[in-house]
């Protein structure tokens, strides 16, 4: 059943992506609502990532990229050129498909979103990095050694570190691309519960190649195929009435 | 190679070309004329001479190391890799950079035994920015691009902008590269300033025909300090791989 009565956070009308002569997305139009997770399933090279880097505007360093249409961002448009890209990035965060973290150490790595967002006051910081650990559900892991660096912690908690760090960032969209490709069976559950909770306070957009996480996890489900977005709905109505053939397909195993 | 490649290299040696040719007419006419200014006649006599226009360099040899590094950040950073001015310029540095010193040595030292009264203190910044400008800027590239684009992607994605990127992520990861990157420029210079020394010593040697000379103090310590400098290079750029 559609929310209809909210505002939509993010909308997309008529986007198209190319990478050099590729045309990666096709002519998309969707609504990303707040306060829920969107996720979006499809075999690789369909253009997920593509399309969720078009939302913080990392495509912008990728040279032969070129878009067109629009993606409007409470009431803004991303891509117009009065938009500073790092203004996009600080309210739409991300976090990628591995663990990246910085030569710094676990605290540092964390307040280094607090420094950009201009918080400097030692004891405001640290209560953000603290507040941050926590949504993240590290914080009782790491609090005794928030000085060493991160290379001792899993590959789970350094990814949980990623999301610490882009909560720190206090952003009002999290982007998870792909973040349990690299995680055990063990850690992948812990990642979906924290996806759980944020998510009544962020909006969340959930890329990812594994149809059950999607269904486990996901309110509203878009399946891409070849850059084309076959079908946009509520996860259950995806996963057990779909609309559209290919869907059908991809949801039981018979596609990609 | 394809086409458009070939294309590249030949506009990036051409401009080199007339570069080299148009600095030759400088240098030649404008100088003539007034000459006075930057070259007092060299007294080729003293040693000590050579020794104190070498190190009048210093200076010109920091502001050259600097100004390289600035512009190998600007051209890896601001200049998208895919415009053909940023494709040219790439291939007039690897050009200039694979030159081997030796082709420059013989240069100075042919000016310089040759006297052209002219050249001296010109003749040795032509000289220095020939020999270290291309090879830091060279050296300065790679280590920027060695920086995993991912780390830069997640700076980026926490709202950082470019230069809080380079200051705070690729400046620390790629500095002791670009340090050694230094190093490297600074032995081609001690090298060919102790090939200098000596040249000038055989002269006067020959000059005041004498059967034997010795070879100074200086070149044993420029040589030292030379091959110092290209051992702390190679111990720098395989630091930071690990």
């Amino acid at each position: 059943m559609m929310k209809v009565n909210k505002v939509p956070t993010l909308q997309i009308n008529n986007l198209n992506v190319w990478y050099g002569k590729n045309h990666i997305l096709k002519d998309l139009t969707f609504d990303i609502l707040p306060k829920q997770v969107t996720a979006f399933i499809g075999p690789s090279n369909s253009g997920k990532t593509a399309l969720v880097r078009s939302f913080n505007r990392l495509n912008d360093f990728t040279s032969s990229f070129k878009l067109t249409g629009e993606i409007i961002f409470n009431g803004k448009d991303i891509y117009s050129p009065k938009t500073k890209a790092s203004d996009i990035a600080k309210q739409i965060g991300m976090v990628f498909d591995h663990p990246i973290l910085f030569r710094k150490s676990i605290y540092d790595n964390v307040a280094y979103s607090a420094r950009l967002r201009g918080i400097r006051p030692s004891v405001e910081q640290y209560s953000l990095v603290e507040e941050s650990l926590k949504k993240a559900q590290l914080w009782s892991e790491v609090c005794d050694d928030l000085k060493s660096s991160p290379d001792v912690l899993s590959n789970g908690q350094k990814q949980r570190l990623c999301v610490a760090r882009a909560l720190a960032a206090n952003p009002e969209v999290l982007i998870f691309d792909e973040p349990c490709d690299q995680l055990d069976a063990t850690e992948t559950p812990k990642l979906e519960a924290i996806v759980q909770t944020l998510k009544r306070h962020y909006t969340i957009i959930f890329v990812t190649n594994k149809r059950r996480q999607a269904a486990r996890v996901s309110d509203v489900a878009g399946f891409l195929y070849c850059g084309e977005l076959v079908e946009f709905g509520q996860t259950e109505q995806i996963f057990t009435n779909p609309e559209d053939k290919r869907t059908e397909d991809y949801v039981t195993g018979r596609l990609g | 190679m394809n086409r458009s490649e070939l294309f590249i290299q030949i506009i990036a040696l051409a401009t080199l070309i007339i570069a080299c040719v148009f600095v030759w007419v400088v240098t030649t006419e404008v100088f003539d004329v007034d000459s006075e200014i930057l070259s007092a006649p060299m007294d080729m006599d003293s040693e000590s001479d050579l020794i104190g226009r070498l190190y009048r360099m210093i200076p010109f040899l920091c502001v050259a190391l600097l100004l390289s590094i600035a512009f190998a950040f600007y051209i890896e950073e601001w200049l998208s890799d895919t415009t053909w001015y940023y494709r040219v310029i790439n291939q007039q540095i690897s050009i200039l950079a694979n030159i081997p010193s030796v082709i420059y040595a013989i240069l100075v030292v042919l000016i310089f035994l040759f006297q052209v009264k002219l050249f001296a203190d010109f003749t040795f910044v032509l000289g220095i920015v020939f020999l270290v400008v291309p090879v830091t800027i060279q050296t300065t590239q790679n280590a920027i691009q060695g920086v995993e684009l991912s780390v830069r992607e997640a700076a980026y994605a926490l709202g950082a902008d470019r230069l809080q990127v380079i200051a705070d992520h690729v400046f620390p990861r790629a500095f002791s590269k670009i340090i050694g990157g230094i190093f490297t420029a600074l032995s081609r210079v001690l090298a060919i300033a102790a090939l200098l020394v000596i040249v000038c010593e055989i002269r006067t040697s020959i000059i005041q025909n004498v059967s034997s000379f010795e070879i100074s103090s200086n070149v044993f310590v420029l040589i030292s300090l030379a091959l110092l400098s290209c051992i702390l290079s190679s111990i720098l750029q395989k630091n930071s791989n690990s």
